[in-house]
Parts: C-alpha cells; sequence; structure tokens
C-alpha cells in the first residue's frame, strides 16, 4: 500500500490494444521521484526512447498530480502532463491548475500513463474505480468549451473534470494544448498534438474518494500557519487583484516587455494600454483554482464595441505578451478575443501568439507578402489579421498550415533570413527580453523544455533578491554577494539552481510555485516548509536535502532524456535577438558577453555535477541511483565531446 | 530655514496596488536622506493600505517583498543616499504566469 498523500495508483492505457491496467506505485518511485513531474520524466525516460517521435504511437501522454494535491496544503491541485513535445522534439512537461489535478486524486489514481493509437476518435472516462474508452467520434471537430459541455452532458453530471483539445490539437497544430475548466492549459508541453496523434479527444475523471494524511494534526497547523502567511503577504495580494498581468508595467520599466517580436524591450504606450489597470475594465470576477485562496484568474467579458460578447478567463502574462505586446496589438478587447480563441482551440497562447509576432515582422520586412499570406495584411496591430490567423493555424488552412509546424519549420519553409527573427530555445518561443538579468537568461537557456520562465529563470532578478535575502545569507548560500547582481555573471549558476530545486518540489508535489519563495513573496512557503508538509502528509521523512537530491536527480534525468535526443550545451543558448544591444529603456546598450556567458553556463554545469558539454556526468548520475541512465549514454558515445 | 540648496525633489511611483495609493508625482526631501527616510515620509503619507502592504508587520521595516528600483535598476538598499532628480519606482513583487 502507498503512503498517505499518494493515491497509490498507476492507471495504463494502451489505446491501440484498448487495453487498462492499474499498477500499484512503488516505494522506491516516490522516495527517488516524489511524484507528478518527478515520476513523469522517470516514466518518460524508461518508455520513450529517441525512436520514437512525438505524434509515434509509442510516445507517451502522462497526466498526474503529486501527493500534496488534492489536499488541503494551500493552492496544491497542480496537474502534470509530460510527453515528448511535438514542437520541440525534447521533453515536453507542462503544469495546469484548476481542478482536474485534485479530481484524479480523488478517483484513486496518481498517475494515467497513455500508449499507442486509437483507430477512432476516444475518450477515457474514469469514474473512480472504473475506466473505459468510449466514443468520440460526435466530438471531433468540437472545440474544448464545446467538448466539455458535450461530455458533461452525456455523463449526466456537471461536476466531471474534463481535460480535453480542441481542433488545433486535432489537426497536429505543434503548440497545441490540453486545456481543463475551459479555460486552464497545460501549454507550454505540447500535449494537445501527442492527444490529437492518438485519437484521444479527453481525459474525463470524477473521483469521490478522499486523499488520506499521516498525521492530520500537524498538517492542518501548518496548513493554516502557511495561510496565513499568504494572506499577509502583499505578494498574493497583488497576484489576487490583478492576476499575474501585473508584471505587464513591471516588466516595461525593467526592459523586459518583447514588444513587435521582441524588436523592442520596452515602450510606454503599450504598457499603459495593456496594463492590470485596463484589464481589470474587463474582469467579471477573479476565479481560484482548487484550494488556492489566491484566485489569480479573472473571469472576464466584454461588453461593448466591435468584440463585444468575448468572455473567457485569464488572462496570464503569457498570453497578454503573446497575443497582445508581440503582435503590437494593444486593443484589450482583441487581445481577450485571441486568448478566447487560443483556449477554444487548444493552443498554447504564448506560442501562437508569438508565431504571428513573427510572421508580422518578416510581412514588414518584405519577406511575407499578401500573395503568401492568403491577402492577410499582417503588419503589427493589425488584430483583425491576428484573430483570422489564429483560426487558419487551427484548423491548417492556407498560411495557417505554414505556421502550424512552428516557428522553426515555418522559417525553413519561407527561408530568406527569417530565421533571424525567430526568438526560441530549443524551439520553444521566449516571451521577455531577457537581456541585462544574467540568471533570468541563464534560466531560460537551461531549462529542459526550453524558453520558460517557470523552470529555474530568476524571475524578478532586478528588484527583489538586493533585499530580500540578508548579505550573510546570500554569501553562504551562493559563495558571494556577485549573487544578487543581475548584471553579474557571477554565481548565476547557484542561484539558477535554487530556484530550479523549489520550482521541481512544487511541480512534483502538486503545489502552485505562486505561493512559494521565491515566486512570490519574500516570506511564503519554502524548500524546508515543503518538505514538512510532505512529511506530515506522507507520513515518510522528507527533510530540505531530500528535496534538493531528488530535484538534482530530477534536472540530471530530464537532461539525460534531451541528451539522448541529441541536445548539448550548444542547445543552452539564447536567440539571435538576445545578443544584440539593447536599444531603449533602463538597460540601454547592455550587451551579453559570450565570455561572461560561457563562464556562467561553466558555473551552472558545474554546480549540477554536469560536464562541460551540459550532460550530467556517469559519476554524478551514479550518485543519484541512475547509473543505468549514465552507462546508456556512454553506450551513445554522448560523452565522448570533446570541449 | 531650509532652502532648496538643502533639499532635494524624487520622483514617486508605483505599479500595481501601489500605483493608486502613491499619490504624488515627487517629493522634497532633506538633502543626505535616504531610500528609507523617503520610504518612512511615504508610509505616513500614504495611510494604513499603503503602510499595510509596504511595511512587515514583524521586522516594522519595509517588506522584502516590495521591489525598488532607483532610475529603473535594483536600488541596492535602504541606507542608499538619495540624488535629486532620482526616480524611485515601487512595486510588489509576483513572479511569473
Amino acid at each position: 500500500m502507498a503512503p498517505n498523500g499518494y493515491a497509490g495508483s498507476i492507471l495504463r492505457v494502451d489505446l491501440s490494444q484498448r487495453r487498462i491496467l492499474k499498477q500499484g506505485l512503488s516505494e522506491n518511485l516516490i522516495r527517488d521521484f516524489i511524484g507528478g513531474r518527478g515520476i513523469h520524466v522517470k516514466t518518460l525516460y524508461d518508455e520513450v526512447p529517441p525512436t520514437v517521435g512525438p505524434l509515434d504511437p509509442e510516445n507517451r501522454m502522462i497526466i498526474g498530480a503529486g501527493p500534496l494535491a488534492g489536499t488541503l496544503a494551500p493552492s496544491a491541485g497542480r496537474c502534470q502532463c509530460t510527453n515528448k513535445s511535438p514542437l520541440t522534439g525534447i521533453l515536453g512537461d507542462s503544469n495546469v491548475g484548476g481542478h482536474f489535478g485534485a479530481e484524479l486524486k480523488f478517483a484513486g489514481y496518481d498517475h494515467i500513463v497513455i500508449s499507442g493509437k486509437s483507430e477512432k476518435p476516444v475518450y477515457l472516462w474514469v469514474n473512480d474505480d472504473e475506466a473505459e474508452l468510449r466514443d468520440a467520434s460526435h466530438l471531433w471537430g468540437l472545440d474544448t468549451w464545446g467538448t466539455t459541455s458535450a461530455i458533461q452532458d452525456e455523463l449526466g453530471d456537471r461536476d466531471v473534470q474534463v481535460l480535453t483539445i480542441g481542433q488545433a490539437g486535432e489537426n497536429l497544430v505543434k503548440y497545441s494544448a490540453l486545456v481543463c475548466n475551459l479555460t486552464r492549459a497545460a501549454g507550454r508541453g505540447m500535449g494537445g498534438a501527442v492527444f490529437g496523434a492518438k485519437g484521444l479527444k479527453a481525459v474525463v475523471v470524477r473521483g469521490t474518494k478522499g486523499i488520506r494524511v499521516a498525521d492530520p494534526e500537524s498538517f492542518l497547523q501548518t496548513v493554516e500557519e502557511f495561510f496565513q502567511r499568504i494572506h499577509d503577504d502583499p505578494g498574493p495580494q497583488q497576484r489576487s487583484v490583478e492576476g499575474t498581468v501585473s508584471l505587464v508595467e513591471v516588466c516595461n520599466a525593467l526592459g523586459w516587455l518583447s514588444h513587435k517580436n521582441m524588436q523592442f524591450s520596452t515602450n510606454d504606450e503599450v504598457a499603459r494600454k495593456l496594463c492590470a489597470d485596463s484589464f481589470l475594465e474587463y474582469s467579471v470576477k477573479p476565479k481560484g483554482c482548487f484550494n488556492c485562496p489566491v484566485h489569480c484568474s479573472h473571469f472576464y467579458r466584454v461588453n461593448d464595441g466591435p468584440l463585444e460578447g468575448t468572455q473567457a478567463e485569464g488572462l496570464e502574462f503569457v498570453g497578454v505578451i503573446g497575443l497582445g505586446s508581440k503582435t503590437g496589438v494593444d486593443y484589450y478587447p482583441a487581445v481577450l478575443k485571441a486568448n478566447e480563441l487560443g483556449n477554444r482551440f487548444g493552443f498554447d497562447v504564448g506560442s501562437v501568439g508569438d508565431v504571428i509576432a513573427w510572421s508580422m515582422e518578416c510581412f514588414e520586412r518584405g519577406i511575407l507578402t499578401e500573395k503568401d499570406t492568403d491577402g492577410l495584411s499582417l503588419e503589427f496591430g493589425n488584430y483583425e489579421s491576428m484573430l483570422t490567423l489564429i483560426e487558419r493555424i487551427a484548423r491548417r488552412e492556407g498560411f495557417g498550415n505554414i505556421l502550424a509546424d512552428g516557428i522553426i519549420n515555418a522559417s525553413e519553409k519561407i527561408g530568406k533570413g527569417s530565421i533571424q527573427f525567430a526568438n526560441h530555445i530549443k524551439g520553444l518561443p521566449i516571451m521577455v527580453d531577457v537581456r541585462g538579468a544574467y540568471g533570468f537568461a541563464l534560466g531560460h537557456a537551461v531549462s529542459n523544455v526550453g524558453a520558460i520562465h517557470l523552470r529555474g529563470a530568476v524571475v524578478a532578478e532586478e528588484g527583489w533578491p538586493a533585499r530580500a535575502i540578508p548579505d550573510e545569507r546570500a554569501k553562504k548560500m551562493f559563495g558571494t554577494l556577485e549573487a544578487k547582481n543581475p548584471q553579474s555573471p557571477v554565481a548565476k549558476g547557484a542561484v539558477v539552481q535554487w530556484y530550479e530545486r523549489i520550482t521541481v518540489a512544487a511541480d512534483c508535489v502538486g503545489m502552485c510555485k505562486f505561493v512559494l519563495t521565491p515566486y512570490a513573496g519574500q516570506k511564503l512557503i519554502t524548500l524546508e516548509d515543503v518538505a514538512m508538509l510532505l512529511s506530515q502528509a506522507t507520513g515518510l521523512r522528507f527533510a530540505e536535502k531530500d528535496l534538493e537530491m531528488a530535484a538534482e536527480r530530477i534536472l540530471a534525468l530530464e537532461r539525460a532524456f534531451n541528451a539522448r535526443e541529441g541536445f548539448s550545451r550548444e542547445d543552452d543558448t539564447l536567440p539571435p535577438r538576445m545578443w544584440e544591444p539593447v536599444e531603449s529603456g533602463p538597460r540601454k546598450g547592455f550587451r551579453f558577453d559570450r565570455e561572461s556567458w560561457d563562464k556562467a553556463l561553466d558555473d551552472y554545469y558545474n554546480v549540477h555535477g554536469w560536464n562541460n558539454n551540459g550532460i550530467p556526468s556517469k559519476e554524478r548520475l551514479e550518485t543519484l541511483n541512475l547509473k543505468y541512465v549514465g552507462d546508456e549514454l556512454e553506450r551513445l558515445g554522448k560523452y565522448d565531446h570533446k570541449k | 530655514m531650509t532652502t532648496r540648496s538643502d533639499t532635494i525633489e524624487v520622483s514617486v511611483s508605483g505599479f500595481g496596488m501601489l500605483k493608486s495609493l502613491i499619490t504624488d508625482k515627487s517629493i522634497r526631501l532633506k538633502r543626505g536622506s535616504t531610500l528609507s527616510d523617503l520610504l518612512h515620509f511615504m508610509v505616513e503619507r500614504y495611510g494604513m493600505r499603503f503602510r499595510q502592504l509596504v511595511i512587515d508587520p514583524e521586522t516594522k521595516e519595509v517588506s522584502t517583498s516590495i521591489c525598488i528600483l532607483k532610475n529603473g535598476q535594483t536600488a541596492n538598499g535602504l541606507r542608499e543616499e538619495l540624488n535629486d532628480r532620482d526616480e524611485i519606482t515601487l512595486f510588489i513583487f509576483v513572479g511569473g504566469g
């Protein structure tokens, strides 16, 4: 029997054979990989070798929620979705809020591992101990909203939790998302096309069981204290009122805004038009995820004007940057409409905004003309073209079909130097201008899923560390006070590692990063606190160092997965534009220097015990109980590279 | 008597929830004032809500969740001396999304 906190089971679904099996969760797996993201990468590494393409039946779609998900721990309802990514060809791993993760646990499962391919469209219906594949032919072609309500009607239960794809996923658009609760997306792992390729329209769960915790009295006491901290800290209060859109003005002030496909890093007018105050004019009310006191999402509605009737939920920072600032669209209702379409068609909204922004730059530079774009005029700021193009990408119509394969494939087809304006890391679009902040940039560059700010990037590097960590503590943690200076490359490996570890822990236990230090206020929940919650919930003893060790193991295994796919140091870099000097704003004239960057990268590899090609050494893997991984990498010649 | 040369004027602004609470565009302070002096002046001036957000009830100091930019860059510390025409921006730390 699995420890408390865990549901204790993995549901194995083979779509080709139409076979469903229930497996127990082993305690060794728990000890080494905790849950969620950790168990997912272990499963992916072991079952998806380089010979399996992202859209092949043998790719795995792994959906899971960690041991704290569904408990009373604050903001613990996150669901992790993992697969080989159709966009990048490497690890695809994403995290979604809402209520699906907790419901999965209530139904009695920590993970669902889906393999194979169904001949006809199906959806997986998990109702406590019963699991079955049901025909989804009548749902194929519907958007995520239509699918969700059709399934709820069919099952006669409005409380079933539906994780589904829209037309984008069905049509194998490479940056399509999995959407639950209509508007919550596991966006950046690109699981939508994996569902689509498998003929899987949705996974639906209903659970009526509880989650046992080992020491309810201590657990509840801790939970109560942590809720109080969240209530008292201004960070969650800010997020509660304005959501993550509040970052628009901050990013503009810091020179991190990505405007017009990252040609500019600030624009006061755009920041003013797209700031939180402007967004709140459309907000109806804040909405929360499972057991979260922050409720940072907002249901919004546009009540007049040409886009009257627009409604959805969010809007998240990545959405407003991707669909607004990057495309030069600063008419808020259009950004909100684009976000609605993104949710309904089932896109990673950041990526669809980015690819449109890139095509707009190509258009303005004359690389693309209306002949190429099926008559669409794609100058920056043209929101009507943006909205039309979103639909054409989802349906793979005409020019939309070219963009549907992602920015790298599109630039190969279009040529004429258009790759120079493609702002991505490892194939995943980057959302913000990272120049002038070494830890922020480094965290993006080394992320094992590509450019993302929530895997180890030192978010808000300008602004907080100088004050938040007293000098003595900073010296102890990072070895030098230089760690606090964003413009210095020194010690940034250790700072990124600090962020990575708490991030991995959150993704493993099922908590939202936004109630954890250092992602929100500085007096919120730390790694040590997570270890305490986890110990009280599971009855196993986890200390901070155990979570650090698990994080190192998980990061190393993610690295190894990517290394096996042919990725290495040269991929831990920034897009061309990020090597140019900053053109305006507070960091005007700043330019990353290659030598310093290389040193920062060496430092980062070094703190993890990886070699200078960015691959975990055999010795390091052995200390992490991953000897078989080191042996495989050696067999594949992954250690032959000499810098 | 205080003369103009004895004082400095710094511009102040905020983002997010602090934006509407900071009702001045600039504040005049004695020459030699520090960032800490400015913030405590603002706390006195802008009332309870501002105080709740900016002051840590435990330490009675400016909360570490408040980010302070001086002329667009991270301020080094509260003891930093201010100069005439410095631009101070305050916002509440929120990361990601």
